[in-house]
């Protein structure tokens, strides 16, 4: 199918016609609230001081008023328009701290490839640039101006995480958005209304912490006297109107575009199985909320912040969510490629493979790092009960992908159900999956791992470790998001349903995520947490030593 | 002197719509013929990669020269030939010769690991997915155009014009990217 471009062109600029629109009345609006209130109040106090005279409220705005306020309005809104839409993807870029991929480092330079190969996909008519994050959350996005200029981001945590074929599938997805145009609407929309977002960001941190930057409490602000406060909660009051109507920014963002994006991206690679696989592996982990750009939801591949709306199709849903339910695309894409559960597990499997090909370990120099324990036997997998062999439709998918699996047996693997086995790893007896990589280790058994050091780690692990580390200090100036307990997994250990382990970060100076279990306190690693970890804790010792 | 002028302001309607469908069947023509410089370019750069990778695997594979000669010959005929009938013969051809190499390949584990070779691979995997979208899109805008001209009313400026239908970039191996593969 050509993309007719001239439809394309039509539907972007309607839409962005009408964020215009809204953002011009909001300001006409506001400024007449704001003046006739204004107004309203002098003429009482002036009044009450005098003669006591009352005027009926609506006689205060006569035509002078209005013309006068709608003008500076008009005025006001169209600085904002302009100010927010020139240069937005440099000033974008910026405050996500993005950079241009390196060509000498092999995965920047893969990632540059996949780039390039999108943009001849769509028949060289954009040219797209290639940028990375500097973050271990993990997701990607697209951005793109009224210039036609184009780019694609992805974060450093999700290319370290991805094998070329789910990066190709990703990296299709966003060039998806950019061919069909709704990549500019959303980059605009998501601009021009961010400003809001971001005034109401700049005031919560004054009102909590005194300074903008965030840090700790001040407490000689806070005996500053009680009039900076009601000043600040009146801000802060304000700035959740604000909020609110940056939020009704994503009125103009329909759900449907996802859809639509992930649907070119299987027609480019013509593997809706890379990109099912990409989109898993996104939703379990941590996907950015905290870090700069999150309140930009809307252009990312699936959302930083976790909302409630996003599970759900109901008409509120539709209207407020920017990202259709997960379990819903993944349900999707695995119908098109009329998917088995054995044909996925080979994928899973030959996608662990295919992994090494993007991230050539250190060969065989270094000693051995989890995935290459040997496991003690087992290596039948046990029958699932009622499992393996029936076909998968959107309903049956999300036994794998879209929602934690219940493991049916003690020791399954909760993401995979694969069996787990028993492996012995730094002296410490662990469960750790074959096919996953994960890993389900004792509370105590942690700290032994992360104060051995017989394992040397590769330059992937250290990157990622490195990102983790910068982390803290920007989780630390976002407190409300700090930390998340999200219910997650089943424990293999346990099998409590109702009892599910909680995701999280291990702790506020290591922000590793992990998944605890509240009842025998045993933590789940995904693949690569546990070396991160380990990784970081080495980096401390080493670096207490050397003071 | 009314009929006059219908019979004019008809002639210039006609005209005026033979011009237009005229011009877009050029411009359907233009875009077309600039998706296939758009493979040109990519196979231009596959045909560069290949003497360094032959001359890379070389190092490793002392067993495999009639593996390595007949990518060397499969090459050689791809950058000679000139019609678009050889020029798909060729690339075909050395597309088949390139894969048995990296098959040949997959059994010597230190051309595997070799640094240049890892390089040289993710250069020529991108440039072959680079053909392949080109491809895609090329085909994409043959098929619009050969629609257009063969439909009427084009069809009789087309004939009138000599527009001729274009040819597709076809592969012999269907199984070239894995499609979706359908099961019931």
């Amino acid at each position: 199918m050509p993309y007719s471009f001239v439809e394309i062109e039509q539907s972007k600029s309607r839409s962005i016609q009408w964020s215009l629109a809204f953002l011009v009345v909001l300001y006409v609006l506001g400024a007449l609230l704001i003046v006739w209130v204004v107004k309203y109040y002098l003429f009482n106090s002036v009044h009450d001081r005098f003669d006591g005279l009352r005027i009926s409220p609506l006689s205060l705005l006569d035509l002078p008023t209005i013309s006068w306020t709608m003008g500076g309005a008009l005025v006001l809104s169209a600085v904002h328009w302009f100010a927010s839409t020139d240069a937005l993807i440099d000033k974008t870029l910026q405050y996500m701290s993005g950079r241009i991929a390196d060509p000498q480092k092999d995965d920047e330079r893969v990632f540059r490839n996949v780039v390039e190969e999108a943009s001849v996909a769509t028949g060289g008519k954009y040219r797209i640039e290639a940028y990375l994050i500097p973050t271990a959350a993990m997701n990607a996005f697209a951005l793109q101006d009224f210039q036609g200029r184009s780019v694609i981001g992805i974060t450093e945590g999700l290319l370290k995480r991805l094998n070329r074929e789910q990066l190709e599938a990703v990296v299709a997805h966003e060039a998806g958005h950019i061919a069909t145009g709704d990549c500019l609407e959303t980059t605009v929309t998501s601009v021009v209304f961010k400003a809001f977002d971001t005034i109401c960001d700049i005031s919560r941190r004054m009102l909590f912490y005194g300074n903008i930057s965030g840090g700790s409490r001040s407490s000689s602000r806070r005996d500053s006297g009680g009039s900076f406060v009601v000043l600040l909660l009146i801000v802060f009051l304000i700035a959740l109107a604000l909020k609110f109507i940056g939020y009704l920014g994503s009125l103009f963002i329909s759900r449907q575009r996802e859809y639509r994006a992930d649907a070119m991206a299987v027609q480019l690679t013509r593997n809706p199985l890379a990109l099912a696989e990409a989109l898993h592996i996104i939703d379990q982990r941590w996907k950015g909320a905290g870090i700069p750009g999150e309140n930009m939801d809307a252009i990312f591949i699936l959302s930083p912040r976790q909302s409630a709306y996003d599970d759900n199709e109901d008409l509120f849903s539709d209207l407020f969510s920017t990202h259709p339910p997960i379990k819903k695309r993944v349900g999707i894409l695995l119908d098109m490629a009329h998917a088995k559960e054995a044909d996925l597990d080979n994928a899973l499997n030959r996608a662990k493979s295919r992994f090494e090909t993007l991230h050539p370990g250190p060969a065989a120099q270094t000693s051995a790092t989890l995935g290459d324990i040997p496991a003690i036997p087992v290596p039948v997998p046990l029958p699932v009960p009622g499992g393996l062999g029936m076909p998968v439709g959107p309903g049956n998918a999300s036994l794998v992908f879209g929602k934690p699996v219940i493991p049916a047996a003690k020791d399954q693997c909760p993401r995979c159900q694969s069996m787990l086995v028993p492996a012995v790893y730094e002296g410490v007896q662990i469960k750790k999956c074959p096919s996953c990589q994960g890993a389900l280790v004792g509370e105590m058994d942690v700290l032994h791992i992360v104060a051995t050091k017989e394992v040397q780690f590769d330059e992937r692990i250290r990157d990622l470790a490195r990102m983790t580390r910068e982390q803290v200090v920007v989780l630390r100036s976002n407190p409300f998001d700090q930390i998340y307990d999200q219910k997650s997994i089943v424990c293999p250990s346990c099998l409590d349903v109702r009892q599910k382990m909680t995701r999280r970060f291990i702790n506020p100076k290591y922000p590793v995520e992990v998944d605890k279990c509240k009842i025998c306190a045993r933590v789940w690693f995904d693949r690569d947490e546990l070396e991160i970890l380990q990784c970081l804790y080495e980096s401390d010792q080493l670096a207490a030593v050397k003071n | 002197m009314v009929p006059l002028l219908i019979v004019l302001g008809v002639v210039v309607v006609v005209v005026m719509m033979v011009v237009g469908m005229y011009n877009a069947l050029v411009q359907m023509r233009v875009s077309f013929q600039n998706a296939w410089s758009q493979i040109d370019v990519q196979l231009k750069r596959r045909h560069d990669l290949i003497p360094n990778l032959v001359e890379t695997a070389k190092g490793y594979m002392t067993h495999e020269r009639g593996t390595l000669e007949s990518v060397t010959k499969a090459r050689q005929m791809a950058v000679d030939a000139s019609s678009i009938q050889d020029k798909l013969a060729a690339e075909n051809m050395l597309t088949s010769t390139l894969r048995s190499l990296m098959a040949v390949a997959e059994n010597y584990p230190n051309l595997k690991a070799d640094q240049t070779m890892l390089r040289l691979q993710e250069e020529l995997t991108t440039t072959e997915n680079k053909i392949g979208f080109a491809r895609q899109y090329y085909n994409d805008e043959v098929s619009r155009y050969n629609t257009a001209i063969q439909t009427f009313p084009n069809s009789i400026i087309a004939g009138q014009f000599a527009f001729q239908p274009a040819e597709f970039f076809k592969l012999d191996d269907v199984a070239e990217r894995n499609v979706p593969q359908v099961k019931f």
